[in-house]
């Protein structure tokens, strides 16, 4: 018997031993020219329709119509241009020496397929879009028409979702089987458990073949396994490490860190159709007791900035010439007083006809920063005689919770180029018809919008974005908090590295390359 | 023997399909099942706010009008043929995806299994026979730590020691054996504890029983008892013991698995839980219950293979 | 050796056992009466506010006026350890006092009247117990969405089935017993059967098991905390706290090192106390685990 017990626990220990030998360690190309990056997602979807921000921007294997320069102006990428026929008809031309990675040439059947694929696995696609049909009317070709005039049309075919790959992509039943796109990068191998994708470098580019013969990514979604792999040489680059340990890791030698910001605003929204929110006096002594500066400092480790208007600087559209509610807690205190809010008992909390001024202010964990910045808004409302009570819940359930009416306020972190278009953040967030959870009502501000959606000419709809930003700067609806940063460490050899604001997270280029 | 055998079976099968109700009942009940969040978590983003257009897509894609009993009565028929469905998030059938991350819960879950009766049997033994010594006191001190010891505060003292401090081995991951070490010990520790204590305890009832006292008073030697006439006995009530760990060693899996990042069952669950990915936390919930269920199955059997009285006794 | 040589080893090993029973129990008892004193009095030993943020002091190490050192928001780790003390214990008290009543009062009834009751509870449980408890938890949890409400109500929910499993056998047993043949003889009602002359007889195992439950309760509650399903910030709990000092794990361990001593000598007083009890209500019983 007890012969028996021992040899079966020798031979599962055997067995499991072979088995850890067979899945041991994996070679890394360790050719001069490869670059292993750090992503900061788990990778666990690797179609362009769905998780196209990495296939695009981070992977390089697929690309889309529509490129953007570093200041979100749209720019040609696979098409070499587009014009508008009717309010509701488009025709993009296509560029006449893209190949796809298995060899076939990028033409308007092709494009059409691709984007007919995407709206149906991707319905956010379709709500962007707008798009009704795709015709190829010839090889170069590409008529789209869509079910409402949409001037951000070609600015939604930026949306990497929409990116571009060809009909070998996928088997007999549609499944996808790899990306075949027409980027710098092929995908060579993707392995699904741990989220590691192989490429290899595309010789037959488009544009400028890249020096790196091989890029691999890595999903490694815990900051510190990012930090310390970066450290110990198993990866060359990565993104967002724990922001307390960036001044540590920046004095390690070979090593550097930038920090930068993309188009992502922590915000805080405030039900408008209840008092004290309806009293813009109110909305202004909050905006001008919260201290960005030590947000920033503190509670993202300068990793951001300090928020001004709805669109950071450096954006095409973005009105610079916000002064925005530089911390102010006399001002505060003396607006809050003009609005008939004092400390009439005492207790430190400011009340008005017997009413103290007691908020609660629901944010979501998802985003790290937001949970220690509603703690920091607290502690600096304290200050001004507002009691702050903080509720961490799940983002649908803040919603919900809003949706019917019955909330104070809430922060989040909105994307304010998902499409780079001047009126796309603006029409969401203020629009009166499309965000009625807020009551933000401004005929004025809906107006500007329409105008701004339907204009044709570039320059007028940023004119009409940055009007509406100063609308909004006065009427302090929402108060914008800070700009969202993003911490890029990488090894001292990675060579010619631009950030570019457009991206998602981070953007890689066919230009990257390592130093000799 | 095989109505016993029999018997068993039926009532483990007739555990899994009440469980996959309850589970089904439990997840489709939720408010992770709404069109808004399936929208938001897979399709859109947080922050995004839904269309109309988009709501009724999502709803009709993933039948969430139709009554439960219907949606339930749709996924176990697929289910049977092995098709648990489709995960939001992945867009994969989950069933792919458990298969792609089983084998390194099963090869984590099994090591530590091997590495804690290898500590915990003979320590067990060894405090038994010399008992109320120096060694005895320090190893039930050790092992009640051991067990008090919360799973993921010992991954992050070990974490701290040995990958931080000494550089020793990797802080996460699963690149190579040497990535095995800090999961495992992590998770053997508490196990280990319990079973040691279990062995040492039954040792020393069985040790007290008339017949060993007997050998004793013939004049038998000390490990010649205890090889021959204890161990034998001792060992039926750990046997029980390993199989109920197994199951705690499922839900600790999870914990681990978070900590170290090891790519298995656990962490799957764990990220689905939070991209709100239901059919996908319902596998794997299904799949911990079944594993669960089967191996206190095989501890039954174990047990009445072990233990002849048992073969044509009474069933609890 | 002899027989009555072995008795009287056998006898000496009994006296030397029930001393060190009796040591451990009063040690096990003082250990946990502090850790309750610590979570009843929190709001008056707390030497500064475990709540309020204050940037100046964020992430400093341990020092004569912060002895814990400060988090990364410059609270004080000593009052959130301490508050984390009365969260954990309200939250345990409350999940033990109602799973365990209710567990009593099912296996009662499902030991006394048996039959079909009985057999249909005990599937039930059967169903219960089929998952591991922490992921029967994890499922309870998804559906109300994260939070302390949440693993409070989901760990009740889970835990009753042990109770009741443990008063049914011991009803099982009793039920044949000569007192309570006695007294059904004598014509009293179930009801009274239940409550007069099984009631008290099914007590101190349970107080045992609720005292081994509270170890694991508190640990459960702390797991789920920790992977974010539990308390929520600024909520000052043991799990959540090691959790939040995660990215600080190099820059300032002790965030996460207090709070997982707090929890761990509490986890052992708990289940030392659990094992004397046992042992002081019945020595005969083996050595206990906890789960």
């Amino acid at each position: 018997m007890r012969r028996s017990l021992s040899m079966v626990l020798s031979i599962l220990l055997v067995s499991l031993m072979l088995s850890t030998v067979g899945c041991g360690v994996k070679a890394v190309s360790s050719g001069n020219q490869s670059l292993v990056v750090g992503e900061i997602w788990k990778i666990n979807n690797i179609d362009p329709a769905m998780n196209g921000t990495l296939t695009m921007e981070k992977a390089l294997i697929t690309e889309s119509l529509v490129g953007t320069k570093p200041n979100f102006e749209l720019e040609p990428c696979l098409a070499a241009e587009w014009k508008r026929i009717d309010s509701n008809t488009w025709q993009f031309t296509l560029r006449e020496d893209v190949m796809f990675h298995d060899g076939t040439p990028l033409n308007a059947e092709a494009v059409k397929w691709s984007l007919m694929r995407a709206i149906a696995i991707n319905p956010q696609i379709q709500s962007f879009t707008k798009i009704s049909t795709v015709e190829a009317e010839n090889e170069r070709t590409v008529v789209i028409r869509t079910t409402n005039p949409n001037s951000d049309l070609p600015a939604s075919l930026h949306y990497s979702n929409t990116s571009i790959i060809a009909k070998s992509s996928v088997d007999k039943d549609g499944k996808l089987i790899k990306p075949i796109g027409t980027g710098a990068f092929k995908l060579e191998q993707f392995d699904l458990s741990t989220g590691d994708m192989k490429m290899t470098r595309n010789t037959d580019y488009w544009g400028t073949v890249s020096k790196l013969e091989s890029l691999e990514i890595r999903a490694l979604p815990d900051p510190n396994t990012r930090a310390l792999a970066l450290e110990k040489g198993e990866i060359d680059f990565t993104c967002d490490p724990p922001y307390n340990e960036l001044e540590r890791l920046e004095k390690v030698e070979g090593l550097k860190v930038e920090l930068n910001k993309t188009a992502r605003t922590y915000i805080i929204e405030m039900n408008l159709n209840e008092a004290p929110f309806n009293d813009l006096r109110v909305r202004k002594a909050m905006s001008y007791a919260i201290d960005r500066e030590s947000i920033v400092k503190n509670v993202l480790f300068g990793c951001g900035a300090p928020a001004i208007g709805p669109y950071m600087p450096g954006m095409a559209w973005t009105n610079e010439n916000l002064k925005g509610y530089p911390y102010n807690p006399e001002k505060a205190k003396q607006l809050l007083t003009e609005a008939g809010w004092s400390d009439s008992d005492g207790d430190g909390i400011v009340d008005q006809n017997g009413q103290a001024m007691k908020i609660t202010l629901m944010t979501y964990p998802q985003r790290p920063g937001l949970p220690p910045m509603a703690e920091a808004v607290q502690a600096q409302f304290k200050n001004l005689g507002i009691e702050l009570k903080t509720e961490i819940m799940d983002s649908t359930a803040m919603s919900e919770i809003a949706s019917k009416g019955k909330w104070d306020m809430k922060m989040s972190a909105f994307a304010t180029a998902m499409i780079p278009s001047p009126s796309y953040h603006l029409n969401t967030l203020y629009y009166s018809k499309n965000n009625k959870v807020i009551g933000y009502h401004n005929s004025e501000v809906d107006r500007l919008i329409d105008e701004c959606m339907v204009a044709d000419d570039q320059q007028e709809k940023y004119d009409l974005s940055k009007q509406v930003q100063q609308i909004l700067e006065d009427e302090e609806p929402v108060i914008p908090i800070a700009y969202y940063g993003v911490a890029v460490a990488m090894k001292s050899k990675v060579n010619n590295f631009v950030f570019n604001p457009t991206a998602h997270d981070y953007m890689l280029t066919n230009e990257v390359n390592i130093k000799e | 023997m095989w109505k016993f055998i029999l018997k068993r079976l039926a009532a483990t099968i007739l555990v899994v399909v009440a469980a996959s109700i309850l589970t089904f009942g439990i997840l489709h009940l939720t408010p992770g099942s709404t069109p808004v969040t399936i929208l938001k978590y897979a399709f859109i983003g947080l922050e995004e706010i839904p269309t109309e257009a988009e709501i009724t897509e999502i709803t009709e894609r993933y039948m969430l009008n139709e009554p439960l009993y219907k949606q339930y009565y749709c996924w176990l028929k697929q289910a049977v043929q092995g098709d648990l469905g489709d995960s939001c998030v992945y867009k994969l059938p989950v069933a792919e995806l458990i298969g792609l991350r089983f084998p390194a819960t099963v090869l984590l879950a099994g090591l530590s299994v091997a590495l804690s009766l290898l500590m915990a049997i003979p320590l067990g033994i060894l405090c038994a026979v010399k008992r109320n010594t120096f060694f005895d006191h320090l190893g039930r001190i050790s092992a009640l730590f051991a067990v008090a010891m919360p799973s993921f505060w010992l991954a992050y003292l070990l974490i701290i020691i040995f990958s931080l401090g000494f550089d020793f081995f990797p802080v996460a991951g699963f690149r190579g054996i040497s990535s095995l070490v800090l999961p495992c010990v992590t998770l053997a520790a508490g196990m280990g504890a319990v079973t040691m204590r279990m062995m040492r305890s039954s040792m020393l009832e069985v040790m007290s029983q008339d017949y060993i006292l007997t050998a004793r008073a013939k004049g038998l030697y000390e490990t010649g008892i205890i090889s021959r006439h204890a161990l034998k006995n001792a060992f039926l009530p750990v046997v029980t013991v390993v199989g109920l760990q197994f199951g705690h060693m499922l839900g600790g899996s999870v914990i681990v698995e978070t900590v170290f990042a090891w790519p298995g069952i656990g962490k799957l669950l764990i990220d689905s839980i939070f991209a709100k990915d239901i059919p996908m936390v319902q596998g794997c919930v299904l799949l911990m219950a079944t594993t669960y269920a089967l191996v206190n199955l095989l501890v039954d059997l174990s047990y009445a293979l072990m233990d002849p009285r048992i073969r044509y006794g009474r069933e609890s | 050796m002899d027989a009555a040589l072995v008795a009287n080893k056998r006898n000496k090993e009994v006296v030397v056992r029930s001393v060190k029973r009796d040591k451990l129990l009063g040690f096990s008892s003082a250990v946990v009466l502090i850790i309750v004193l610590v979570g009843v009095l929190a709001p008056l030993i707390m030497p500064h506010d475990p709540i309020s943020v204050s940037f100046a002091d964020k992430v400093k190490p341990p020092s004569f006026q912060y002895p814990f050192g400060t988090d990364p928001l410059g609270r004080c780790v000593l009052s959130r350890v301490i508050q984390g003390t009365r969260t954990s214990l309200v939250a345990a008290a409350v999940i033990v006092s109602i799973s365990g009543v209710g567990g009593v009062l099912v296996g009662l009834i499902s030991g006394y009247k048996g039959g079909k009751a009985d057999s249909l509870i005990m599937r039930s449980v059967d169903v219960m117990l089929a998952f591991p408890s922490i992921i029967l938890a994890m499922a309870l949890i998804v559906s109300m969405g994260p939070g302390l409400g949440s693993v409070i109500v989901a760990l009740t929910l889970v835990h009753w089935t042990g109770y009741a499993r443990l008063v049914r056998a011991e009803v099982l047993t009793l039920k044949e017993s000569e007192f309570v043949e006695a007294a059904r003889a004598m014509g009293n009602s179930s009801s009274r059967i239940i409550f007069k002359y099984i009631l008290p007889n099914v007590i101190a195992p349970v107080m045992v098991m609720a005292s081994l439950d509270i170890a694991h309760i508190v640990l459960s509650m702390a797991s789920l905390s920790f992977l974010g399903l539990g308390a929520q910030p600024p909520e000052a709990e043991w799990g959540a706290m090691i959790n939040q000092g995660r990215e600080f794990i190099r820059t300032a361990p002790h965030v996460t090192l207090f709070p997982g001593l707090a929890l761990m000598v509490t986890i052992l007083a708990f289940s030392l106390l659990g094992d004397s009890l046992r042992d002081y209500f019945d020595p005969r019983l083996r050595e206990g685990y906890i789960e």
